[in-house]
C-alpha cells in the first residue's frame, strides 16, 4: 500500500470498491469527490486558519467509514442492471447498423414498409374511370386469404406501323388485391399459382389464360404483374388483351387442389385508357 | 450541430436505468421486425419454405401430418381443408441471392375425395420409404400394402445402377391412426448390399417425386377379415417448384 497516496483518493477507492459495474463505480467515485471537495472548501470559509489538508482530513472524517460505505453502496447498486443496459445498447447499435445496411443492399431506403415503385404507372391504368362507372364484385375469402377486385378500366389499343393503323383492338385491365393476416404470411410479388390456375371469360364467351407468352418478358407485358404493395397486401395487375368489344363483363376463376375463387368483374363502357403499340412494332422491325 | 442534439437529448425526460433497458428492447424488437420485412421474411425452417410455396397457390391453412427426413433434406405430408400435398424441402447453398435458402417442391396435391395412396419422397428415420394412405372404407383397421418398384425412373449414372434388382415387391402392414391415417414402412433389406429402394430414394433425393409404382392395398377390420382390396398406381409428381 502506497504511504503517499491521497488520503481522499485512498478514501474514495474503499468506498466504491465494492461496485462492479465499472460506469456506475465511476459515476459514484465522481458525485463522493464533489461531495467531498464542497465539504473542505467549506471547513475552509468557516476556519480560515485551516489549511487544506485539515479541512481534507476533518471532511472525511465526516463523511463516514469508508468500508461500511463501500458495503452499502455495492448493497444497492447491483451489477445485472448495468451489464443488461449496455448490452441492450449495444443489440440496438448492431440492429440499427444491419437495418442500414439491408436498406442499402435492397436500394429501398424509402419503401421498406411497401412497394410503391411504379405507382404512377399502375394508377394511369384507371385514372379516368367515375365512381359511377364501376363498382367493384364482393371480396372473397380463399384460406387465409382474402381477395379483391378493386379497380378495372377499358383499354384501346392500337399498332401502327409508319404511322398508319395496322389494328385496333380492346383490352381489359384490372387490379386483384391478396390480403394475408400477418406480414409474414403476405403472398409474393411472383404468383405462379394465379398464372398457372387462374383463366378468364368474358360476357360473350371468349376465354382467357393467364399464362405468359414467350415476349411477355422482353416486353414487360405479362399477363400478371406484382403492384403496389403494403404491409400485409399485395395488388396484382392483371391485363387481359383483346377481349371482345361487346364483353360487358369479365369472369376471373382460379380453381386448384380444392381452393377456388371467381369473380365477376364489370368493364366500364367507356375506354378511359389508350395504349399505342408503335414502339413495339418498330423494335419487333428493329430486331 | 452535436451541441444542439445533445441539448435536445438533455431536455428529453431522463428514465431510470430499468425503463432504459426496457425502451431499448422494445426499439431491438422493432428494428429486428424491420430487418425481417426487409429481407423478405426469410424461411427459417424447411417447412416455413413448404408452407410458403403452399401460400402461392393459396393451399392454406392446412396442418402437417407427417414429416420425413431431418436436417438438410425433409418431406413433407400436410391437409388442408379440400387437399392433401406432398412435398420437400432441400437446403441450398446459393451464391446469387443470399435470401434463397430452400429448394421447395409441391410434388401432389390431390383432392380429398375418395381413397389417397401418396408417398414421401424423403427416407423416414428408420430408412423405410414411408407411403401414406387416407380414405379407407369404415370398419378397415389395418392393412397391407405391396408396392412394385423398379428402377426404370432412375438414372444408369447413379451408383450401383447395374448391381441393383430391376424389379421387386416390397411389402409393409400398418394400423389406422387416430387422424384417419395408414403410414406403410416399405423398409430396406439390410443384409444386402444393394437394395433396390435405398438405390430410389438415392436417385430422387434432392429433386424427385416416387415414381407411379403400382400397388396392391388389403385392408382388413378388428377382426381380420378383409375389407377391401385395392388396385392402382401411386400419382404423378406435378412438379411445381420455388426457392424460399
Amino acid at each position: 500500500m502506497e504511504q503517499n497516496q491521497n488520503p481522499i483518493a485512498q478514501w474514495l477507492d474503499t468506498a466504491t470498491a465494492g461496485i462492479r459495474f465499472q460506469p456506475d463505480r465511476k459515476a459514484v467515485k465522481e458525485e463522493l469527490a464533489a461531495h467531498l471537495e464542497d465539504k473542505t472548501a467549506d471547513f475552509q470559509r468557516i476556519f480560515p486558519d485551516m489549511t487544506r489538508e485539515e479541512a481534507e482530513e476533518r471532511a472525511l472524517g465526516e463523511m463516514g467509514d469508508a468500508g461500511e460505505i463501500g458495503r452499502e453502496l455495492a448493497h444497492i447498486h447491483k451489477p445485472w442492471l448495468g451489464y443488461l443496459w449496455t448490452a441492450s445498447r449495444v443489440l440496438v447499435l448492431l440492429m440499427a447498423v444491419s437495418l442500414m445496411g439491408l436498406l442499402g443492399v435492397r436500394n429501398n431506403y424509402f419503401d421498406f414498409l411497401g412497394s410503391h415503385d411504379r405507382d404512377y404507372y399502375w394508377n394511369s391504368w384507371y385514372a379516368g374511370v367515375q365512381d359511377h362507372e364501376w363498382s367493384p364484385p364482393p371480396a372473397q375469402e380463399v384460406g387465409i386469404y382474402r381477395l379483391e377486385v378493386t379497380r378495372a378500366a377499358r383499354w384501346e389499343e392500337q399498332a401502327l406501323h409508319g404511322g398508319e393503323k395496322e389494328q385496333v383492338w380492346s383490352s381489359a385491365a384490372m387490379t386483384l388485391r391478396v390480403t394475408a393476416p400477418w406480414p409474414w404470411e403476405r403472398v409474393p410479388e411472383e404468383n405462379p399459382g394465379l398464372e398457372e390456375h387462374m383463366t378468364a371469360a368474358d360476357s360473350t364467351g371468349k376465354r382467357y389464360s393467364f399464362q405468359p407468352g414467350p415476349l411477355a418478358d422482353i416486353f414487360d407485358d405479362r399477363p400478371i404483374q406484382s403492384g403496389d404493395s403494403g404491409l400485409c397486401w399485395r395488388n396484382y395487375e392483371l391485363y387481359i388483351e383483346n377481349i371482345s368489344p361487346e364483353a360487358e363483363w369479365v369472369r376471373l376463376e382460379y380453381d386448384f387442389g380444392g381452393q377456388s375463387f371467381s369473380f365477376r368483374v364489370d368493364i366500364p363502357e367507356r375506354c378511359t385508357y389508350f395504349r399505342n403499340m408503335e414502339y413495339q412494332t418498330q423494335w419487333e422491325v428493329m430486331s | 450541430m452535436k451541441t444542439v442534439w445533445k441539448n435536445l437529448w438533455a431536455k428529453l425526460p431522463q428514465l431510470p436505468r430499468r425503463w432504459k433497458v426496457v425502451r431499448n428492447l422494445a426499439a431491438v424488437l422493432l428494428l429486428s421486425a424491420l430487418c425481417l420485412r426487409l429481407w423478405g421474411w426469410p424461411s427459417l425452417t424447411p417447412y416455413g419454405a413448404f408452407r410458403r410455396l403452399e401460400g402461392e397457390y393459396l393451399l392454406t391453412p392446412s396442418e402437417l401430418v407427417l414429416r420425413t427426413g431431418s436436417g438438410k433434406y425433409q418431406a413433407f405430408l400436410t391437409e388442408g381443408e379440400n387437399w392433401v400435398s406432398v412435398g420437400r424441402a432441400s437446403q441450398m447453398s446459393s451464391y446469387d441471392d443470399f435470401r434463397y435458402k430452400y429448394d421447395v417442391r409441391l410434388h401432389h396435391v390431390l383432392p380429398k375425395a375418395g381413397l389417397i395412396v401418396v408417398a414421401l419422397p424423403v427416407a423416414a428415420e428408420d430408412h423405410a420409404m414411408v407411403v401414406a394412405v387416407k380414405g379407407v372404407p369404415k370398419g378397415a383397421v389395418s392393412g397391407e400394402l405391396e408396392v412394385e418398384m423398379n428402377k426404370d425412373g432412375m438414372w444408369p449414372e447413379s451408383h450401383a445402377f447395374h448391381q441393383l434388382k430391376s424389379a421387386e415387391t416390397f411389402t409393409a402392414r400398418a394400423e389406422k391412426e387416430e387422424n384417419g391415417w395408414f403410414f406403410f414402412h416399405l423398409e430396406q433389406h439390410p443384409l444386402e448390399e444393394y437394395c433396390l429402394l435405398e438405390g430410389i430414394l438415392n436417385s430422387m433425393s434432392v429433386w424427385g417425386a416416387v415414381p407411379e409404382f403400382p400397388y396392391r392395398l388389403t385392408l382388413l377390420d378388428e377382426a381380420g377379415n378383409e375389407v377391401e382390396r385395392v388396385e392402382g398406381t401411386l400419382p404423378p409428381d406435378q412438379r411445381i417448384q420455388g426457392w424460399r
